[in-house]
């Protein structure tokens, strides 16, 4: 990373390529949301923990959460 | 006015809730304008434990009720500060003896 050697979870870092769920470096697909980056397994909804696809998800107190668990706890 | 280390005269009070699966009784200062939704939040993010909870909701055993409109709140459904409320999966395992005497579970 600009010429320096880093090791491999401080290089994702500097690249802000860590996911925001399991903070382990993602080299895959990626998830962007809420500023921040996630392994789209684990970019889940707060409540049920099931996998959020994006767009499809609400966003309460900085936590991704399912439509259908959105709605019982804020509705 | 501060007594016993809270602020009393804000008209909070507080709700007892009994987490069934963890047996462990929790205490949340709430208002009556706070809804179902809100103390089914509460709860979750104060046990801070990662686990699906959208099965669970909150019984109520003294009225025999369940508290499934998550809209409606506290006052509206009449709970008050003497209420103990339990947090629970609403599917449970149910034994059934068929015709034949045999049983499913």
């Amino acid at each position: 990373h600009e010429g320096m050697p880093y090791c491999e979870i401080h290089y994702h870092a500097k690249r802000g390529s860590l996911c925001a769920g399991c903070h382990k470096p993602i080299t895959g697909r990626c998830i962007t949301a809420m500023f921040k980056k996630f392994h789209p397994e684990h970019f889940v909804c707060s409540y049920c923990l099931k996998q959020l696809k994006k767009g499809t998800f609400k966003e309460q107190g900085d936590k991704p959460y399912c439509h259908g668990c959105f709605e019982r706890l804020f509705g | 006015m501060i007594a016993d280390g809270h602020l009393v005269g804000d008209g909070s009070w507080e709700l007892k809730v009994l987490v069934t699966d963890l047996s462990v009784e929790r205490c949340l200062r709430v208002k009556g304008d706070l809804h179902i939704g809100g103390v089914m939040l509460r709860l979750v993010e104060e046990l801070d434990i990662a686990a699906d909870w959208s099965d669970h909701a909150l019984w109520w055993p003294a009225r025999n009720c369940w508290l499934s409109r998550t809209r409606s709140t506290l006052d509206q459904y009449g709970v008050q500060a003497d209420a103990l409320l339990h947090f629970t999966p609403m599917h449970k395992t149910l034994r059934v003896q068929l015709p034949d005497l045999r049983y499913l579970d």
